[in-house]
């Protein structure tokens, strides 16, 4: 079994209705995006218009940031989910230099959204996150374990993004790969990324 | 639409001073440590010593976001450089300390000697750890695809050269007013040339290398020859650290200058050479422009 996200660019409005899931759903601090939506302005007056790029942790088969670790507090499962152990890392990150996506996050401390200091939601939340080490997406991996999708996915209002089994020839996500000429980013790199982006 | 869609180029950030310092400094350390066993310096195997562990060590430890695990860095010496550097600086300081400690008059009593083979299997394995710990910084960058101005095997030996010419630096800082100095100097000066000239002829190219590979890549050498960093580059890394240091060791080499003054020229081609390097360490780690998402 292999967990891949599949990503309709058609679809995205750039709503960021995905980040703010899964700050909801993760409790992540301030600075900590574990997946956002990249916006870019193109094309000339009277025709302007916006172009979306969501991004997040590619969950790569052969991650360069696994390779590189050295306390093997990132780790892959079964599935393919590559995660950090928080109780392992010590914060050297040579991850983040080496994740060719930009997606893994550091911060000694954590900071509150708001100026009165953390509120009853960010206490409890932030109990998850240890300051000083990487975090980054997990593919909301307490989600998936109980069978259910990733926050992002569950909340997109347009449904551009799928999550399934990419060993599964009849699954959703192996069908739109092979029909859509879905495409990774930074394939020539050869990480084989578990996140497919949609034409 | 995917097609016409960019992201701009960073650079890293992660990666700071702390990060120069230990590399430098663990640079400079193998460096000195192999130069000095080689000209039977023991005043320099001690000070590489010294710099590795109260420097190296130091820097490193207090860049880490949890430096109380810092025991956990032996854990994937199979697969990450950073595992094995601390395991090179490791042995390092260890066998290099047994090495050193028969010199001193209060270590009589060892069960080894400089000139016993326990005492020259010791010294092997010290030195060979030493020339891990000049390569393995260059290893550590090497290894990030998503950096390519830094993601090739060339780094390693710019390393390896830039650590010795930082060894030989670091020498000739501290033999002028020793009475090694002429003897040093002499065996050492034709020595010097050849690394500033090799370093040269890999530096730039390992640039010209890089500007023909990824947009990433030429960015950064963009940067270094007509950016935000060709100051510190020309001025720091080229002119202060290579090309004075290499007239004025050619200088003193050709001239007919007394020794004592010969010294004291070749003390500041090392202080402007240890500048030069650690200016090269900055320049490195600042132009590291991460590869474009699409």
């Amino acid at each position: 079994m292999r967990k891949v996200m599949v990503i309709d660019l058609r679809r995205c409005i750039g709503c960021q209705a995905c980040t703010v899931a899964c700050k909801a759903e993760n409790a992540t601090p301030p600075g900590l995006l574990w997946t956002q939506v990249l916006e870019k302005e193109e094309g000339k007056y009277p025709t302007p218009r916006k172009t979306f790029l969501p991004v997040l942790c590619n969950h790569c088969k052969d991650p360069a940031c696994k390779r590189v670790c050295p306390t093997g507090a990132t780790y892959q499962r079964e599935d393919g989910l590559v995660l950090v152990d928080q109780d392992k890392c010590l914060g050297c990150r040579a991850c983040i230099t080496a994740c060719p996506y930009q997606v893994r996050f550091y911060k000694r401390k954590f900071g509150s959204y708001y100026p009165n200091g953390l509120t009853p939601f960010e206490e409890l939340g932030y109990k998850r996150h240890q300051p000083g080490v990487v975090q980054k997406c997990t593919f909301c991996s307490h989600r998936v374990d109980q069978g259910l999708e990733p926050a992002c996915v569950q909340t997109c209002p347009t449904n551009c993004r799928f999550f399934g089994d990419f060993d599964d020839p009849n699954s959703d996500v192996s069908r739109l790969i092979r029909e859509r000429y879905a495409f990774q980013l930074r394939a020539e790199l050869a990480t084989d990324p578990s996140v497919y982006y949609l034409p | 639409m995917i097609e016409e869609f960019t992201v701009e180029l960073r650079t890293q950030r992660e990666w700071n001073w702390l990060i120069m310092i230990a590399f430098f400094l663990g640079g400079i350390s193998g460096g000195l440590f192999l130069l000095s066993t080689y000209l039977e310096f023991s005043l320099g195997r001690t000070a590489a010593l010294v710099v590795v562990t109260f420097g190296t060590c130091t820097a490193l430890y207090f860049d880490l976001g949890r430096p109380e695990r810092a025991l956990r860095l032996f854990s994937q010496v199979g697969s990450s450089w950073i595992s094995r550097g601390t395991l090179l600086i490791t042995l390092f300081i260890v066998f290099g300390v047994l090495s050193v400690l028969p010199s001193f008059g209060w270590f009589t009593w060892l069960p080894w000697s400089a000139a016993a083979g326990l005492g020259q299997a010791i010294l092997a394995i010290a030195l060979v750890s030493a020339f891990g710990v000049m390569i393995y910084t260059g290893f550590v960058m090497s290894y990030s695809p998503a950096i390519p101005f830094w993601n090739t095997t060339l780094l390693p030996i710019i390393f390896v050269f830039y650590a010795f010419m930082g060894g030989a630096a670091a020498i000739f800082s501290m033999i002028w007013a020793t009475p090694e100095a002429e003897r040093i100097s002499q065996v050492l000066g034709p020595i010097e040339i050849l690394f500033i000239l090799s370093t040269i002829v890999l530096l730039f190219s390992y640039l010209a290398t890089m500007f023909y590979s990824t947009v990433a890549a030429r960015e950064s050498v963009r940067m270094l020859i007509a950016g935000r960093f060709a100051w510190p580059f020309w001025g720091g890394v080229i002119i202060v650290g290579l090309v004075i240091p290499l007239a004025l060791t050619v200088y003193t080499r050709f001239s007919v200058t007394a020794i004592p003054a010969t010294a004291i020229i070749l003390a500041l081609v090392g202080v402007l050479e240890l500048f030069g390097g650690f200016v090269f360490r900055y320049s490195l780690l600042r132009a590291g422009v991460y590869v474009q998402l699409i």
